[in-house]
C-alpha cells in the first residue's frame, strides 16, 4: 500500500503585516495545488504568542517550518518563488 | 537591569541623532539581508521588532480599513474635537450634508457642529438644541453617551434620525464621535406596529366581548395544557379572574382528578395529532345538580405549520340530553308500536331524492337493506306496474302538489312472486313558499284485508243470488195464495153459473118449439082453439121473462167472474213488479271482475 505522506506546516506571522499575508496566501495556494487533502497548516502570530516563536527558534516573520515528513525544514520570506520553495521542501517530485 | 544615567539636555541632543542613524542603518541592513521579505525580527529574549515598512503598511492598512468601514456604514459619522469642530466625516455624512444643504458642500470639515445645532431654525429646532446640549455634556465628560431621536422631514418624505454622541476617548475630554442613523424605517415600522397593536387590541376586545356574550364556554390552552384565555361565562362559573386562570391547568383549577387527567390528555392529543377532538362529559353544578356538556378542542396553527395553541368550546347540553332521552324513549315506543302493528315508516327528502325506510318497510316489501338504493325509484321498482302503481304515483304526485293528502293502495310483488297489498299514507312538508321538501309516511300490509274483501264480495254475490231465488219463491207463494183466494170466488161464480144453466128453462123453449112444429099446419087454430094451444102465447111470454131474468143473473155472475180474472191478472202483475230486483251498481277492475267470477 503506497500511501503518500501528509505534510504538516507551521507558519509564523506577525498579525496582518504584508509579507506575512503574502506568505500565507502563497503557502495556501501551493498546498492546494500540490498537496491537496494531505496537508495541515498551523499559523502562529508572534505578536500574540512570542514565547512559542522563541521556543521554536524563530527570529523572523514570516517563517515557514515543515514539521513532517522529516527532515524538518525552514524557509523565511513570502514564499512567492514556488519552484524554489518546492525544491526547499523536497516537493519537486510532487510538482512534476 | 541596567539603568541609564541621567543626561543633560546637551548630551541628549547630541546622542539622539546618533541613535536614530544607528536605528536606520540597522533597519536598512536587515532589509538587505532579507530582501525586503521580512516583517519582524526577534532577539534571543523574544522581543519582537517590527520593521518600518511593515509598520507603515500596517498603519496604512488599518487606516484604510477603518475608513472603508466608516464609509461603508449608512450612518452619518463625524468626529468633533473638544470644541465641537468637525475634524473628520465619513462619506455618508458628506453626502447627506450636500443633499440637504445643511452645510455647504465640502465645508463640513472645520465647521462647529454645536453652533450649527444651536442656530437651527424651524419645527425641529428644539431637538437640534437638545442635541447640542447633549454633545456638550459628552465633550465635558458628563455623559458616556447621549442618544436622541428626532424628526427631520423632507418636503416629500418623512424621516427620523437617531443621533448618538460618544466620547472619543475615555481619557478626558478630547472630542466626540457624532453619529446619525436613519431610523425612518424603524419609526414607520413602530408606527405601523402601534396601529397594528391598536387594531389587534380592538380585535381582541371585540373577540373577547363576543365570546363573553355567548353562553358557551370558550377558552384557549398553551402547549402545556394551561389556560391562555377564558371567556366571561367560564370565569363566572369558576368564580375566578382571567389573571387567576391563565397559566393554570384543569387540575390546578380544582377540576376532579379523573376528569382533569382526561381533558389534559385530550388537549395534548390535539397538539400531537393536529386534529380537532370532540367529547362529552357529565358534570355537577355548584348547586349539586347533574348536568352534561359537550366540548371541542381545535388546533390553531402557527405560520410554520406547528400547533400554536388549542382553542376549545364547551356547551351545556343537559336539556338536549334530556330531550334526546325523551326522544329515544319515544322512538323506541314508536318502533315497538310500528313493529307490533307491522307498520313501516318512510321518509323522503324530495329535493335530494333520498328515501329512508325503517326496518319494517323492508319486511313489507320483502327486500333486504342491501338491495335498496334509497331513492324514490327504489320504491317504484317494488310497486307492481301490472296493477295499480300508476294510480299510486298519481296520488303521490297530487300530494306533492298539495292537491290532497297522500293516501293510496297498491300491490307489490316480492321476489318469491307473492303479491302483497300495501296501504300508504303520508304527510307533506313544505316551506311557506316553494315546492314540497319532505314527505313522511307509513305503509302497512292490507293483503289479508283485501283477501277478506274479495271473499266478502263473493259472499255478497252469493247472497244476492240466494236472495233472488228466495224472493222468487216468496213471490210464487204469495201469488198462489192470492190467486187461490180469487180462484175460490171464480169457482163459486162458475158453480152458480153452471147451476143456473143446469136449471135453466131453456128446455121448455125446446118443448114449445116442438109443440109448435107439431101444429105447424094448423098453427092458427091451435093457438086459438086448442086448450093447450091457447096457453102457449102466455107461456112463451112467461118463459121469455124467466129467461131474461136468468140471462141477467148469469151476466151478473160472469161479470163477477171477469172481475175475479182481472184481479188475478193484477195480482200476477203486482208480484211481477215485486219480483223485479233493483240493479246494484259495483265498480270493479276487469281483473277483479274475472277474479270474482
Amino acid at each position: 500500500m503506497n500511501r503518500k505522506p501528509k505534510f504538516k506546516f507551521r507558519l509564523y506571522v506577525a498579525d496582518n503585516t504584508p509579507n506575512s499575508m503574502h506568505a500565507l496566501a502563497n503557502l495556501t495556494a501551493l498546498c492546494r495545488t500540490h498537496l491537496a487533502d494531505r496537508h495541515e497548516i498551523e499559523i502562529i502570530d508572534v505578536y500574540k504568542d512570542p514565547k512559542r516563536a522563541l521556543a521554536d527558534g524563530i527570529f523572523m516573520t514570516p517563517t515557514l517550518v515543515k514539521c513532517s515528513p522529516l527532515p524538518r525544514q525552514q524557509i523565511v520570506g513570502t514564499l512567492f518563488q514556488s519552484q524554489i520553495v518546492l525544491h526547499a521542501l523536497g516537493l519537486e517530485d510532487t510538482a512534476a | 537591569m541596567n539603568s541609564l544615567a541621567p543626561l543633560s539636555p546637551a548630551e541628549a541632543n547630541a546622542e539622539i541623532p546618533a541613535l536614530i542613524k544607528t536605528l536606520l542603518d540597522t533597519e536598512r541592513r536587515l532589509e538587505e539581508l532579507t530582501a525586503g521579505e521580512i516583517d519582524t525580527v526577534s532577539d534571543y529574549d523574544g522581543r519582537t521588532f517590527t520593521l518600518r515598512h511593515a509598520q507603515e503598511q500596517q498603519r496604512f492598512t488599518e487606516t484604510a480599513k477603518q475608513t472603508a468601514i466608516l464609509n461603508a456604514l449608512p450612518a452619518h459619522i463625524a468626529l468633533l474635537d473638544g470644541q465641537g469642530l468637525i475634524v473628520s466625516v465619513n462619506d455618508s455624512w458628506s453626502r447627506f450634508a450636500r443633499a440637504n444643504y445643511l452645510l455647504s458642500p465640502g465645508a463640513a470639515m472645520g465647521q462647529n457642529y454645536l453652533a450649527v445645532c444651536d442656530n437651527a431654525r424651524g419645527p425641529d429646532s428644539s431637538e437640534a438644541r437638545a442635541a447640542a446640549a447633549g454633545i456638550r455634556a459628552v465633550l465635558a465628560g458628563e455623559l458616556k453617551s447621549f442618544p436622541i431621536e428626532y424628526p427631520c422631514h423632507a418636503p416629500n418624505e418623512q424621516r427620523w434620525f437617531l443621533m448618538t454622541a460618544t466620547p472619543l476617548s475615555d481619557q478626558g475630554p478630547s472630542g466626540a464621535v457624532v453619529m446619525h442613523v436613519n431610523i425612518t424605517e424603524r419609526k414607520l415600522a413602530e408606527k405601523a406596529l402601534l396601529e397594528l397593536a391598536l387594531k389587534t387590541e380592538r380585535r381582541e376586545r371585540m373577540l373577547s366581548t363576543m365570546l363573553s356574550s355567548i353562553s358557551d364556554f370558550a377558552y384557549i390552552f398553551d402547549t402545556k395544557g394551561c389556560f391562555l384565555f377564558a371567556n366571561e361565562p367560564l370565569l363566572k362559573l369558576w368564580g375566578k379572574s382571567l389573571e387567576a386562570l391563565v397559566g393554570r391547568n384543569f387540575s390546578e383549577l380544582g377540576c376532579p382528578a379523573e376528569l382533569a387527567a382526561k381533558l389534559q390528555w385530550e388537549v395534548q392529543e390535539v397538539f400531537a395529532t393536529r386534529k380537532s377532538l370532540t367529547g362529552e362529559t357529565p358534570y355537577t353544578t355548584p348547586t349539586g345538580e347533574p348536568g352534561f356538556s359537550e366540548y371541542i378542542f381545535s388546533p390553531a396553527f402557527a405560520a410554520d405549520g406547528s400547533v400554536d395553541f388549542v382553542a376549545g368550546c364547551t356547551r351545556d347540553i343537559s336539556e338536549r340530553k334530556k330531550t334526546e332521552a325523551l326522544l329515544l324513549e319515544s322512538q323506541q315506543r314508536l318502533a315497538l308500536a310500528t313493529q307490533s302493528a307491522h307498520i313501516g315508516i318512510w321518509d323522503l327528502d324530495v329535493a335530494a331524492n333520498v328515501l329512508v325506510w325503517n326496518a319494517q318497510m323492508f319486511e313489507l316489501y320483502g327486500v333486504g337493506v342491501d338491495n335498496f338504493s334509497g331513492a324514490y325509484d327504489a320504491w317504484k321498482k317494488r310497486a307492481s306496474p301490472r296493477w295499480d302503481r300508476a294510480r299510486a304515483e298519481e296520488d303521490f304526485a297530487s300530494a306533492l302538489k298539495g292537491e290532497r293528502d297522500f293516501h293510496s293502495e297498491f300491490r307489490v310483488v316480492w321476489q318469491n312472486s307473492d303479491v302483497h297489498h300495501i296501504e300508504a299514507h303520508g304527510i307533506v312538508q313544505r316551506p311557506a313558499i316553494g315546492p314540497a321538501t319532505r314527505m313522511i309516511g307509513v305503509n302497512w300490509d292490507i293483503t289479508e284485508r283485501k283477501h277478506a274483501e274479495i271473499e266478502l264480495e263473493k259472499t255478497h254475490g252469493k247472497l244476492l243470488e240466494a236472495s233472488r231465488h228466495a224472493g222468487m219463491a216468496e213471490v210464487a207463494t204469495e201469488v198462489l195464495h192470492n190467486v187461490g183466494n180469487v180462484l175460490n170466488s171464480v169457482n163459486v161464480a162458475s158453480t152458480c153459473v153452471a147451476e143456473s144453466i143446469r136449471k135453466s128453462k131453456s128446455a121448455d123453449l125446446t118443448k114449445i118449439s116442438e109443440l109448435l112444429s107439431e101444429h105447424s099446419t094448423d098453427i092458427g087454430e091451435f093457438l086459438t082453439s086448442d086448450p093447450h094451444g091457447k096457453h102457449v102465447a102466455a107461456y112463451i111470454a112467461e118463459l121469455a121473462a124467466h129467461l131474461n131474468d136468468e140471462q141477467a143473473s148469469m151476466l151478473n155472475e160472469l161479470a163477477g167472474l171477469q172481475k175475479n180474472v182481472e184481479h188475478i191478472k193484477a195480482i200476477v202483475r203486482m208480484q211481477q213488479n215485486f219480483a223485479k230486483v233493483p240493479a246494484i251498481r259495483e265498480w270493479v277492475q276487469p281483473v277483479d271482475y274475472w277474479t270474482m267470477r
